[in-house]
């Protein structure tokens, strides 16, 4: 759409996203910034900044989705990247699953039923894109 | 795995950015493979087989 998916690397080592690799990149991230700090500061009347900053926000996230869709990775990248989010997806697992026991048993002590149904949705939408991933993926 | 992708790269006057290039791989993907570091996929050793002007058996040798 509007940035060159060669100003950005995508993260390997901080996280998710993007990181500039150039003084462009530098300038389109300040560009898709700026006005949603400078908006937030002012006091526009009525709606018009939370529109503006959801209309500013939407179209930079789909630009952000497209440079994610256009950066350049072999096939030695793809395999690093799975594996990486294959292991990070197990920490999260075993992060719920330890918040989901702890839950259970503070409410077994205080004899409630306080098990956040965040992370029951959030184990439950995984199971979901697991197996509908393999269901894709089974003649491939 | 050993490989003699950096021999036929020079019979090919190439360097590892431009056989990366031609097939479609970072240059750091040809380095690991030229260290035998890296198993390709079947499409890239044919690649770089047809790149090299040879056959994946002669460039591959699994051990």
């Amino acid at each position: 759409m509007f940035a060159n998916p060669n100003w950005f690397n995508q993260r390997k080592y901080s996280g998710w996203g993007l990181t500039p690799n150039c003084w462009q990149g530098w300038l389109y991230m300040a560009v898709a910034i700026s006005p949603l700090v400078i908006l937030s500061n002012l006091s526009l009347p009525g709606m018009l900044s939370p529109i503006f900053m959801s209309v500013w926000a939407f179209i930079f996230i789909a630009d952000f989705i497209d440079i994610f869709r256009k950066i350049k990775k072999d096939e030695r990248d793809l395999a690093h990247e799975a594996i990486a989010e294959r292991n990070a997806m197990w920490v999260m697992i075993a992060a719920l699953g330890a918040g989901i026991a702890y839950q259970v048993a503070v409410g077994m002590i205080n004899k409630t039923n306080q098990v956040d149904p965040v992370i029951l949705v959030a184990l439950a939408g995984a199971v979901i894109t697991k197996a509908i991933t393999h269901f894709f993926l089974r003649n491939r | 795995m050993k490989t003699k992708i950096k021999e036929y790269r020079a019979k090919n006057n190439l360097t590892q950015l431009e056989l990366a290039d031609k097939v479609g791989v970072r240059r750091e993907t040809i380095v690991f493979l030229e260290q035998g570091k890296y198993n390709p996929s079947l499409k890239l050793a044919y690649d770089v087989a047809k790149v090299l002007k040879t056959s994946i058996d002669e460039l591959f040798i699994f051990e």
